[in-house]
């Protein structure tokens, strides 16, 4: 199929769907090549919405990168949103990419981004839609699409391990480019699938699923992963050593639709010092390493230049923790103030900031106060490793209401290893606290009245984190710990306190995505054909659909989510090496159950295996 | 020195899905990329002084599109042209650059060229003919002020018919002022609903804005 047939195709549709302009690409900065002068035509698949893919950092950073090389074409490919999806099946349109609307089918290689779990209904979708067979077995022994998938939850891809060829761990501005060109070799030798996967696999950081198999024991548990043929036991993720040089684009495409992030974005740093013991991000991108200053601003300069975007956003796990970010942010904010570009900040630690630098932030920065204490008392943010205390808390209040405002937003989290109804009243007292600090401070604006948001997620436990082990909090546990935080606010405070939450079973379902094993890739295309699309979305989430999935697999969600494991369980990801190791993983739990914290790193090393894999210290 | 440039611009192939709004947002990125000296309005929040006049429907193309910038100093139509053509995207062509002649408010019509896909196109002519030819052409628009009832004939010029190969051509001019404003697809598809009328997704593409006195808008 030609392009003119899709876009005639699609044409008559596009005026009836909302934002059609997501689906016809044509944007500034989009790259098109001659297919006929091209050895691999590589779909980038991002599986949500256009304006959720097109905010996305690490797609931006790969898709130029693969056009840099004159002999790959990387295209974009977004789900289709629901209105949109029902005309191309009404009118057999199969998936394309926007650069060439050519079908994905006919494309090499199909990579998908996984950022969270509860996309991958939306996968089966995709790739449904562009006609190419779900399940690998079933893709033949040609070299043609071949399907494979990076991105964070790939630190455990059991789950839908059926669906893919293979899998890229860790960072992947190297790696890719590695496989890409092993493919171009193996495709002008005539090679096969099977022959391509097991050549890929010998590259660091590639895992090719079909080559492991795994056997279960009596009680559900994994019993063994086995290596077929001459596979390694253990993948082991790629970092990129020299950070500071590695590739960055000079220009993104500019959408014409608003996204959600629709302005430049500058890498400062990657990895995270702190080690909250709940959060993934926190370990599975360690080691930490940072940009110099110079590097930052040479970027963002050229991004601004050749975007045209207003706006300029800095991204990390946590940008206070830049060893020089007072002269990062005055270099910055100098550039900015110049080009007339807004620089929108994240939190920031302010503590030790120069008063030259205070004054131009607060010159630019207009949002509320946002704060994650994470947890309602010190001893369970003790537990979780969260260095906030109830002073800060406080202190960035007071800052915030003597400046004028009078919205705090605060995010929080339920169902934490060793939590107590204490913990969850200290919500609620901080809340309290917050409201009663706005009322002390003699200058508040008058004829307002504050607002504290207090955001509250349910935890789930994540691969990779000390929490690894631990079982997630039922429903019941869960309704129970909501009705005594609302009962917990003081009454005089109800209308200025307000309690939002996820739904239960969203979070339920992401525990069960994020800790399970290859038994559920049935579950998953069940659920799909049950007609779960958007999982991550409420408005669009049923669990019927996974529930009913479940029940046709005779598998029951709380074995995967309620659970606790014991420590010498095989667990789905053991394989998988990401550097940090399990011992350290089971020292920290059991620290987190004495409520004993751990320093950060540029503190103290706690020995978490990353320095010994990297095979340098990492400060 | 501040002066004012006026540019005509083409819109055709994927940029016809780009909406008013984001055409605006998508210029003022593009202006930004030129690095070309545009003034910005006084005040707290300083936007460009930028007008994209008259808006294309969604789905249009046009050879006749207007944008003004305002430049904080002189610099040749040429180069403002060919600074703006370089960073432009993919169907969008400036055509040429000058000084404004007429006010935006003195726009007042505009000329469409309608494209029917059909199998016979000397029949749906007729029908075409027949739907002119009666004394009114009643359909409910929406305004500002809800909706109200206009008469389509009263407003339309059909300047031209050509039974092409499989197609059906109309040379259509109609009002595009700020008083009197009247999309081509409300006439085509009223034309469409008539009894026995049937032809494929048709394609608009604006050929000409024209002054209240029908001359060339400059
Ligand atoms: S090896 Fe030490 S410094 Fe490096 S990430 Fe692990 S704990 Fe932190």
């Amino acid at each position: 199929m030609s392009i003119i047939s899709i876009l005639s195709k699609i044409e008559p549709l596009l005026l009836q769907v909302q934002k059609p302009s997501q689906y016809i690409g044509g944007e500034v900065g989009s790259i098109i090549k001659d297919k006929e002068k091209v050895d691999v035509r590589f779909a980038f698949c991002f599986p949500d919405t256009y304006e959720i893919g097109m905010s996305h950092l690490g797609m931006k950073i790969l898709y130029s990168l693969t056009n840099e090389r004159e002999n790959f074409w990387c295209e974009r490919v977004f789900a289709p949103d629901t209105d949109f999806e029902q005309l191309m099946r009404a009118h057999d349109i199969p998936l394309y990419a926007l650069e060439s609307l050519e079908p994905v089918r006919d494309f090499d290689m199909i990579g998908f981004t996984l950022q969270y779990e509860l996309a991958y209904t939306n996968i089966l979708n995709m790739l449904d839609l562009a006609r190419i067979p779900l399940c690998a077995r079933d893709r033949g022994d040609s070299l043609a699409q071949m399907v494979f998938a990076g991105g964070p939850c790939v630190c455990n891809p059991e789950p839908i391990a059926d669906f893919f060829d293979f899998f890229i761990l860790g960072e992947g501005e190297e790696v890719n480019l590695e496989v890409m060109d092993l493919y171009a070799q193996m495709k002008k030798e005539g090679a096969g699938r099977r022959e391509f996967l097991q050549a890929a696999a010998r590259i660091e950081g590639v895992y090719v699923p079909s080559l492991y198999d795994v056997t279960y024991n009596e009680d559900g548990t994994i019993a063994s992963v086995c290596p077929r043929g001459d596979a390694s036991k253990t993948i082991r993720k790629r970092i990129i050593k020299d950070f500071d040089k590695v590739y960055y684009p000079e220009t993104f495409v500019v959408p014409y639709t608003e996204i959600v992030h629709d302005r430049s974005v500058v890498e400062v740093l990657r990895g995270c010092i702190r080690g909250c013991r709940f959060c993934q991000a926190g370990f599975i991108y360690r080691p930490f390493r940072e940009k110099q200053p110079d590097t930052i601003c040479k970027q963002a300069q050229d991004l601004c230049r050749n975007t045209g975007y207003e706006d300029l956003s800095l991204s990390s796990l946590s940008t206070s923790d830049h060893s020089r970010i007072d002269e990062m942010l005055t270099k910055l904010l100098d550039i900015t103030e110049e080009k007339r570009v807004s620089m929108s900040l994240p939190s920031l630690r302010v503590d030790n900031f120069s008063d030259a630098l205070m004054e131009k932030i607060k010159r630019i920065r207009k949002s509320g106060l946002t704060f994650a204490p994470e947890a309602g008392t010190q001893r369970l943010r003790d537990v979780i490793n969260k260095n906030v205390s109830d002073e800060e808390i406080m202190r960035a209040a007071k800052v915030a209401f003597s400046g004028g405002y009078f919205n705090v937003k605060l995010y929080f989290m339920m169902g934490l290893p060793t939590e107590t109804d204490e913990d969850i009243a200290g919500i609620a007292e901080i809340a309290d606290r917050i409201v009663e600090l706005f009322f002390e401070n003699p200058n508040r604006p008058r004829g307002k009245m504050v607002q504290v948001s207090v955001s509250v997620a349910t935890f789930v436990p994540k691969p990779f984190t000390p929490f690894q082990f631990e079982p997630q909090a039922t429903e019941e546990e869960v309704r129970h710990k909501q009705e005594h935080l609302v009962n917990s606010i003081s009454p005089r405070n109800a209308r200025r306190v307000k309690v939002s939450w996820h739904e239960f079973r969203i979070s339920q379902l992401e525990g069960v995505l994020a800790r399970g094993d290859r038994r559920l890739s049935q579950v998953i295309y069940e659920a799909w054909r049950n007609g779960s699309r958007f999982d991550s979305w409420s408005d669009r989430f049923q669990w019927e659909c996974w529930e009913k999935a479940f029940a046709q697999c005779g598998l029951a969600p709380e074995f995967y989510a309620s659970r606790r494991r014991s420590y010498d369980e095989v667990l789905p990801w053991d394989h998988l090496n990401y550097l940090v190791d399990k011992p350290f993983l089971i020292r920290e739990n059991e620290k987190a159950k004495e409520a004993r914290t751990t320093p950060h790193c540029r503190m103290n090393c706690s020995g978490c295996g990353v320095n010994r894999e990297v095979g340098r210290a990492c400060f | 020195m501040k002066t004012t440039v006026r540019m005509k611009f083409a819109k055709t192939g994927r940029a016809k899905y780009i909406s008013h709004l984001d055409l605006m947002r998508c210029f003022q990125r593009c202006i930004r990329r030129s690095e070309l000296p545009i003034a910005y309005s006084e005040g707290f929040h300083p936007h460009m002084q930028l007008i994209l006049a008259a808006a294309l429907s969604l789905g249009f193309e046009s050879q006749a599109e207007i944008i003004e910038l305002q430049l904080k100093e002189a610099l040749s139509f040429e180069e403002v042209k060919s600074r703006m053509q370089a960073i432009l995207p993919e169907g969008i062509e400036i055509l040429s650059c000058y000084a404004p002649q007429h006010k935006m408010g003195q726009m007042g019509f505009a000329e469409y060229r309608v494209t029917l896909p059909c199998a016979d196109s000397a029949a749906l002519h007729e029908q075409w003919e027949e739907f002119l030819s009666q004394p009114q052409i009643l359909v409910e628009k929406k305004t500002k002020r809800g909706l109200r009832e206009i008469d389509l004939k009263a407003q339309t010029e059909c300047l031209e018919v050509t039974e092409g190969d499989g197609a059906l051509m109309l040379l259509l001019r109609l009002p595009a002022g700020n008083a009197v404003n009247v999309n081509p697809s409300l006439l085509v598809d009223t034309f469409g609903k008539m009894e026995g009328v049937s032809f494929g997704f048709p394609a608009y593409r604006r050929l000409k804005l024209l002054t209240e006195e029908k001359s060339e808008f400059f």
